[in-house]
């Protein structure tokens, strides 16, 4: 059982990557790495902050007594205790709609993450393990995808395919396809450094394929650098949903997303602000909070960096 | 250098060409271009669906079509567009309006970044780093058409304090005409502030960060020590001896911003209501017009290309290890 002391996660960090991860000797050094990222306190406030926002989108919506697609009496309501962040020109209550496009930002942001992870991972991991000219083919690629800016692919893309009940994993899809490469050089350039260590000739030696050194050996001693960058993935990809939706290229109505609701209220900043404050919050409030989870797992993970 | 100049500028070439043609054949496996005037209602006669599908070259085989489009590209002809916009001319002029704000916008939050990352590294752990590097997330944060609509509302309000519109709010200034010079400056700053500073933040934020990490490193280093120990002032040895070597490592992060800032500058100019680069592929995008976004994203590719290269000149320039030649 490892304690809480840092110099003890530091030489477990060691034992992890030093050792052939075998079979039989299970180790686990996550126990340390929790315990070290719940002494950040920014981090562990935006880990609460982040679970009462999902919980708030997903279970908010079929709790609350409004909907996000029927309109009320009420209209151009200001914030009150019937309309909490008040209600737009023909209606509509708008928390019922920021739950709606908390809900549906989320699931792009999360489904992007997930996606643009697996292909970045394996991408960056076989062009680092296998080299030579596949590593080269494999990272041009990248580069030539790089070249575009992601936001006017993705508006083509998604303009292409839009529309239907799964607007919005159609949004996810295109923003995936195009933002795994960050993930690709971040794998690729930890696998070079590992793919010469002892673990992976040992496994070489005892007869292991590339497939399985991949897999077994590389990718489970990449999974701290995967996780920091992902965390960056989620935050960007909420930025670019709502960027795409703002422009009008993302989810589309009778849906809704946080960028569609500032899209839909920016002709009424100075009658009806509040209308464009809460979705902007909550954008906010989300990719802060992922950035700051970000640091602390970057922190936690990172066995050379200690507290000061 | 020179020869790494010429070799850099070599190799741009086929990266450009494998690109563009990447970028057809994905634009055109992607959607019917006709698919909007098909639905339109009461649907147009066969001979003018027939007329457009030959007009955009939808009758020629694929390799074809990219041919017939890349030779265009020579002789300035960026292809044929369903609302008969001439996309040649129109790039250059829509460019000439939109490389302001994105030069303005990079190099304002480029001195931002480096100024904001002197304090953090130098004052590191004080109440002031600790600020800034809150700013700087909460700038990553936000979403930069959030941020310009923000502006957008405290500029009507500056306006109505000062009596007189010193904060254009939309349109790029063209057509708007100022007497004395001193009114033409006054207009250059009222039309390009608002955006240019929507635009720096984010960048701000994220080269702020990376800004800080370096230095610190730097100013930790055997040579910053030797620098101090010969008796440098202070501020010498943080600004010749720590930010010279800091800056290189930051510029490798500006450039591989480019591209965000790109996207991010036709967010900003659709906020603005400028009629740049940024509208040419939003209207392009939702007429469909397919060569009008082949053009864009070709010009976009190549800003972006020689932005990678002005870096690493840039990077040469800094850091006197690094040396280009084989």
């Amino acid at each position: 059982m490892p304690s809480s002391t840092p110099a003890s996660a530091m030489s477990d960090r060691a034992v992890e990557i030093g050792q052939a991860p075998a079979q039989e000797q299970v180790y686990r050094p996550w126990r340390a790495i929790a315990r070290k990222f719940f002494s950040y306190k920014a981090s562990v406030v935006s880990l609460v902050i982040l679970i009462l926002i999902v919980l708030f989108a997903f279970a908010g919506g079929p709790l609350w007594k409004y909907s996000y697609a029927v309109s009320t009496s009420d209209l151009s309501a200001p914030p009150s205790w019937e309309h909490p962040f008040g209600t737009d020109h023909l209606g509509y209550d708008l928390m019922a709609g920021v739950m709606r496009g908390t809900q549906r930002s989320l699931s792009i942001a999360g489904t992007v993450a997930v996606l643009a992870t697996l292909i970045g991972s394996i991408w960056g991991a076989v062009a680092g393990y296998v080299g030579g000219w596949a590593d080269s083919l494999l990272m041009r690629i990248v580069d030539l995808i790089m070249i575009f800016p992601l936001l006017a692919v993705a508006a083509f893309l998604a303009r292409q395919s839009q529309g239907g009940e799964h607007g919005w994993l159609l949004v996810a899809l295109v923003l995936a396809t195009l933002s795994w490469t960050v993930l690709a050089r971040v794998v690729r350039s930890v696998v070079l450094s590992l793919r010469t260590r002892e673990f992976v000739i040992a496994a070489k030696i005892a007869g292991a394929g590339p497939v399985r050194i991949i897999f077994r050996h590389l990718l489970p001693n990449t999974v701290g650098p995967i996780i920091v960058a992902a965390t960056v993935l989620v935050a960007s990809a909420i930025l670019s949903e709502t960027a795409l939706s703002y422009l009008g290229f993302g989810v589309q109505p009778p849906d809704t997303s946080l960028g569609l609701l500032i899209n839909q209220a920016q002709g009424a900043i100075s009658t009806r602000p509040w209308l464009f404050y809460f979705p902007g919050l909550f954008i906010i409030l989300i990719a802060l909070c992922v950035a700051f989870i970000g640091d602390g797992l970057r922190a936690a993970l990172d066995p050379k960096q200690q507290r000061k | 250098m020179l020869a790494y100049l010429v070799r850099r500028l070599l190799v741009m070439i086929p990266m450009m060409l494998i690109a563009s043609f990447l970028m057809f054949v994905v634009i055109s496996f992607s959607g019917d271009p006709l698919a909007g005037l098909k639905t339109m209602q009461p649907p147009p006669p066969p001979e003018v669906l027939h007329a457009m599908a030959v007009k955009l070259r939808l009758d020629q085989p694929l390799l074809d079509r990219y041919w017939m489009w890349l030779s265009g590209l020579f002789v300035g002809d960026f292809g044929p567009s369903i609302h008969n916009i001439d996309i040649g001319a129109e790039l250059v002029k829509r460019l000439g309006v939109s490389l302001r704000l994105l030069a303005l916008g990079i190099v304002l939050a480029f001195l931002m970044a480096v100024a904001a990352s002197v304090i953090g590294a130098v004052l590191q752990f004080s109440w002031a780093d600790h600020i800034i590097s809150f700013v700087a997330v909460a700038m990553i944060s936000m979403p930069v058409f959030w941020l310009a609509l923000q502006l957008k509302r405290l500029a009507i309000s500056i306006n109505q304090e000062l009596g007189f519109r010193l904060l254009y709010t939309s349109g790029d200034g063209a057509g708007m005409t100022a007497s004395t010079p001193w009114d033409r400056v006054l207009l250059l700053i009222g039309v390009l502030a608002l955006p240019t500073i929507a635009l720096s933040m984010q960048a701000f934020g994220t080269w702020s960060r990376y800004g800080r990490v370096a230095l610190i490193d730097a100013l930790n280093s055997e040579y910053v020590k030797l620098a101090r120990a010969k008796g440098l002032s202070e501020t010498r040895v943080v600004l010749a001896h720590g930010l010279r070597t800091s800056l290189a490592p930051m510029l490798t992060v500006v450039a591989a911003g480019g591209a965000v800032i790109l996207g991010e500058s036709v967010v900003t100019e659709t906020v603005f209501q400028w009629r740049g680069m940024g509208d040419l592929l939003v209207t392009g995008i939702q007429n469909n017009d397919v060569y009008v976004v082949l053009g864009w994203l070709l010009v976009a590719g190549l800003i972006i290309m020689v932005f990678n290269l002005i870096a690493d000149i840039l990077y040469a320039v800094l850091d006197p290890r690094i040396r280009y030649e084989r």
